[in-house]
């Protein structure tokens, strides 16, 4: 297939470069086999999945000079061409606590208008109130992110595609994953609502937010330090030193990627709603806040 | 009502000040400190269709001096930013970039007497034709980036560019 798409694109004039970056050596052999192509440059195993980024930085350092080899920009151009010094990663991080803030301006939001919207006098415990704030806020949420998409351009990794426009016949599984999601954080939030110690209640806090993602860096960045290569790296050295893998490569990143993904959702909307709960007690409206932007952010995707 | 530390409005106001702090030094990286040009360009397929892709210019660009040029395209379910962060690496060093979008966007409804059906390799073949119609890119040096989960079904009666430099980013074993 991709020697197929390699062989239709390269010019048969000049000689084309052609480099792959797969996870397997299945291009290796076939490509050998059949020497069709001009020039293979290397395949490497540089798709490991990168937490802030689609590709692994070591992937963008091969492409670049990949690039750079065979397209050769001119000679003013500054002398560092360095592709190890990349900008993207702190880019992403920039980015990922942009996230952050905005669920934090969205909770803030939600607090602001239950307070403008006070339960009546008569039943205290009436939760059919909740809709206005939690709707006020999230429409809020949206047009934040419409005028932000507008203003700087940028794709935010983690929220981009709340943007995207919801298909009419999405909405019958919609409202069953609202329903379903709002459920769960209705049970979740019996945790945050117990009677403990305002230290514990901090502790639960900070816990919540930086444990799901401290567990993902320590797993990625601690070996450094021990064997000079990442978390995946020696997962990969020790697990399949003969390249002989127990399960498709590809599978497993995508894996990898997706329960970092949604560690980093969750543990965001569990912090989210342990703010909101302990500033208004309003166990309903966390649970309905958290539980549409958790529909929001799967009904994008789908 | 638990007590609060800190006001809700001054929390919102915080939050809202840090969103706009960080995306503005987010798009300071992604503009190189403003020695980029980033233009979001409708890449015409046809009369009726088109494909969104956004442009990565370096100010040095110019007719005088042209520079290579690389097409960047990511496959369902990925989009023009998947390949962003290569983009945004290749156009700090001198290279124009140009990510597309796999997503086929209609102006109008297509009359089916006069349309042919556009896919992924119609919008490759737009692409190049667009960057080799700027001033400020070097036509003999064109380069292509292409990230996939899926395989590529190439249709070999299309005609398709030729490019100086191929890579495929691909997980397929």
């Amino acid at each position: 297939m991709w020697e197929d798409l390699t062989t239709a694109l390269s010019d048969p004039k000049s000689e084309s470069k052609v480099l792959i970056l797969a996870s397997g050596q299945h291009h290796k052999t076939s490509i050998a086999e059949n020497n069709q192509f001009p020039t293979i440059l290397s395949i490497r195993n540089f798709l490991a999945p990168h937490f802030l980024l689609p590709l692994h930085p070591k992937g963008i350092e091969t492409i670049l000079t990949f690039s750079q080899d065979n397209l050769q920009i001119p000679n003013d151009l500054p002398l560092w061409f360095n592709p190890a010094a990349q900008l993207v990663q702190i880019r992403a991080f920039f980015l990922l606590i942009a996230y952050f803030a905005l669920l934090l301006a969205g909770a803030s939001l939600c607090e602001i208008f239950t307070r403008r919207f006070p339960d009546s006098e008569t039943n205290k415990n009436d939760e059919s109130h909740a809709f206005m704030p939690v709707a006020g806020a999230i429409l809020f949420l949206y047009l934040l992110l419409w005028t932000l998409s507008r203003v700087f351009m940028l794709e935010i990794r983690f929220i981009g595609p709340l943007l995207r426009p919801i298909q009419p016949q999405q909405l019958p599984a919609l409202i069953g994953l609202l329903l379903i999601a709002v459920f769960l954080f209705w049970n979740s939030s019996r945790i945050f609502n117990s009677h403990r110690s305002a230290f514990h209640r901090r502790l639960q806090s900070i816990l919540i937010l930086l444990l799901p993602m401290l567990s993902f860096f320590v797993i990625e960045y601690l070996p450094y330090f021990v064997a000079h290569r990442s978390g995946w790296e020696l997962f990969l050295s020790i697990v399949h030193p003969g390249q002989k893998m127990i399960m498709h490569e590809s599978r497993l990143q995508i894996m990898l990627s997706t329960a970092f993904s949604g560690t980093l959702f969750i543990g965001s909307l569990l912090w989210i709603q342990r703010y909101l709960i302990f500033r208004t007690n309003k166990r309903f409206n966390s649970a309905l806040f958290c539980g549409t932007i958790l529909t929001w952010l799967i009904a994008s995707r789908i | 009502m638990r007590r609060r530390l800190v006001p809700s409005t001054v929390v919102f106001l915080l939050a809202l000040s840090a969103i706009f702090l960080l995306l503005s030094a987010a798009k300071w990286i992604e503009m190189d400190g403003g020695k980029t040009l980033i233009h979001i360009i409708d890449i015409e397929l046809d009369e009726f269709t088109y494909a969104q892709g956004r442009l990565y210019r370096p100010l040095e660009a110019q007719s005088l001096n042209q520079r290579p040029a690389v097409i960047l395209m990511a496959t369902p379910p990925y989009d023009k930013d998947a390949l962003a962060p290569v983009a945004i690496e290749l156009v700090r060093r001198g290279f124009v970039a140009l990510t597309v979008d796999h997503k086929i966007e209609e102006i109008a409804q297509p009359d089916p007497q006069t349309t042919t059906e556009a896919n992924a390799w119609s919008v490759l073949s737009s692409a190049s034709a667009l960057l080799k119609n700027q001033t400020f890119v070097d036509k003999s040096r064109l380069g292509f980036i292409a990230y996939t989960i899926d395989d590529a079904n190439i249709q070999p009666d299309k005609d398709l560019p030729f490019f100086k430099s191929i890579a495929i980013i691909t997980p397929q074993d």
